[in-house]
């Protein structure tokens, strides 16, 4: 299968996972990976920069209306909420905030989930809330395709947890280094 | 239940077709300018909140009901925001934009459209108070329906906004640890913002099909409405506020919106790209 969209979800105790899942994905990695992680809504500089430290291809904050292209990794902005629309270009909104957050993390995989159908691999990680949950269930109600970081690995396992409970058939349940060879397994978008 | 994620409510794109026709037919309001996923998202929304079961419900009720279409769009139009979001561009606006200008007009007028809730009408008209020059002000505050125009007037705001407001206005202000809390009053209803600083706001209801008679604006601050667009009335809305700003006259939008790619674009220059603050320098 060809996948054309990763979305990764993570809260508290995520940053370490997804900066390791990154640094390992090698320059020429096609599939775009769009990341939607709670942060804090008042820090709007700081984020990419810490990413981009250790990441072998470009980390950006996406524009409202910018095309997904591949080889890239996309990182939701504060205070916005991200959507992938049918057109292959986000969306940004400031509608209330989902499960407190704004990202929220639901709503990037719900839109995701729609978009791409069973083109899209959904992977939830640590965290302290149940954000993520219903937007992972989505991906794989539309044939998406849905990880969960291993709760006995996560900092916090409450996310992982919920999203496993409310998936109730995630594909796979893995340890972040099992998450990262199943990436660089996946065919070129 | 979150909007989007209500699995009850389906609404294909099909169906989405049939409300824009419906509403461009009966009531002469295009909603094909609305971007889609948020505009079903917020269709969901409305969905739920007027107990209307699913979307053919509202689709055979929306080409009878007047009032419902109001409130339709009233609810296409809300967007949730805080006082002083993004305290850097309200500090550039305090630094550089009003002293620009009040060195170079006698009167500066500011425009801001889809002022949805009120918080950048009052945050602007804050800004204007400190610096001196409200009373040589205008602040034209728009949004598409009368009843968001109401509830802006009312100028009363649920007690949940306070915390991050006040956070807000500290950033905008660190060095004198800033106080929101003098700028206010308390309300049975949350807090209220004083009459005095909305004396020269003039809210009028604006939808973009009739004509908007004011002209040499000095400042436009539409933050976080294009999004809400598409990029094809995203050109046809930067082109009205060109025939709007004034030579030199400043375009302020939200600093993850991108309008760089529009025709109309050729007649301004990035002065603050971090904040998406733009000058029209062209005199046309």
């Amino acid at each position: 299968m060809k996948y054309k969209v990763v979305i990764i979800g993570g809260s508290a105790g995520s940053f370490q996972v997804v900066t390791k899942i990154i640094s390992k994905l090698p320059k020429d990695y096609s599939i775009p990976v769009v990341l939607a992680l709670h942060r804090l809504k008042h820090v709007r500089h700081g984020f990419v920069e810490a990413l981009s430290i250790k990441a072998n291809l470009p980390v950006v904050e996406p524009l409202d209306k910018d095309s997904m292209k591949p080889g890239k990794i996309y990182l939701a902005p504060a205070n916005y909420h991200l959507y992938l629309e049918l057109t292959g270009t986000f969306a940004l909104s400031t509608e209330e905030p989902v499960n407190h957050s704004r990202p929220g993390i639901d709503l990037t995989f719900a839109t995701a989930g729609y978009a791409y159908k069973n083109k899209a691999v959904g992977i939830i990680l640590s965290g302290a809330n149940k954000d993520g949950a219903l937007g992972l269930k989505k991906i794989k109600d539309y044939g998406g395709y849905t990880i969960v970081q291993d709760p006995r690995e996560a900092q916090m396992p409450t996310m992982p947890n919920a999203a496993i409970e409310k998936t109730k058939s995630v594909d796979k349940i893995l340890t972040s280094d099992d998450i990262i060879k199943f990436l660089i397994s996946l065919p070129n978008a | 239940m979150n909007p989007l994620l209500n699995e009850d409510v389906e609404i294909s794109i099909a169906g989405v077709r049939q409300l824009h026709e419906i509403s461009l037919k009966k009531y002469k309001v295009d909603l094909s300018i609305y971007a889609l996923t948020s505009f079903k998202r917020r269709l969901v929304r409305f969905i739920e909140t007027n107990d209307l079961i699913n979307f053919d419900v509202l689709l055979k009720r929306i080409d009878k009901d007047e009032k419902l279409f109001a409130n339709l769009l009233t609810s296409l139009s809300v967007e949730v925001t805080e006082f002083f979001r993004d305290p850097a561009l309200w500090r550039y606006f305090r630094d550089d934009i009003i002293p620009a200008l009040s060195r170079n007009h006698d009167s500066i007028k500011i425009w801001i459209p889809g002022c949805s809730t009120g918080e950048e009408v009052a945050s602007t008209a804050i800004v204007l108070k400190e610096a001196g020059v409200l009373d040589r002000s205008e602040i034209i505050a728009t949004d598409v329906t009368d009843d968001i125009i109401n509830s802006v007037k009312t100028k009363i705001y649920p007690p949940a906004k306070y915390e991050i407001s006040e956070a807000n206005y500290k950033r905008y202000m660190p060095e004198s640890d800033g106080d929101f809390g003098k700028y206010v009053f308390n309300d049975k209803n949350g807090f209220k913002i004083p009459e005095s600083l909305f004396k020269n706001v003039n809210c009028l209801k604006f939808d973009y099909s009739d004509e908007l008679k004011i002209r040499g604006i000095n400042v436009i601050i539409c933050r976080n409405n294009f999004i809400y667009y598409t990029a094809q009335f995203q050109e046809k809305l930067l082109e009205l506020f060109s025939s709007k700003l004034a030579f030199n006259g400043y375009l302020i939008i939200g600093n993850k919106e991108s309008i760089t790619w529009c025709k109309d674009m050729a007649k301004y220059t990035a002065v603050n790209e971090n904040e998406k603050v733009y000058r029209k320098t062209s005199p046309y």
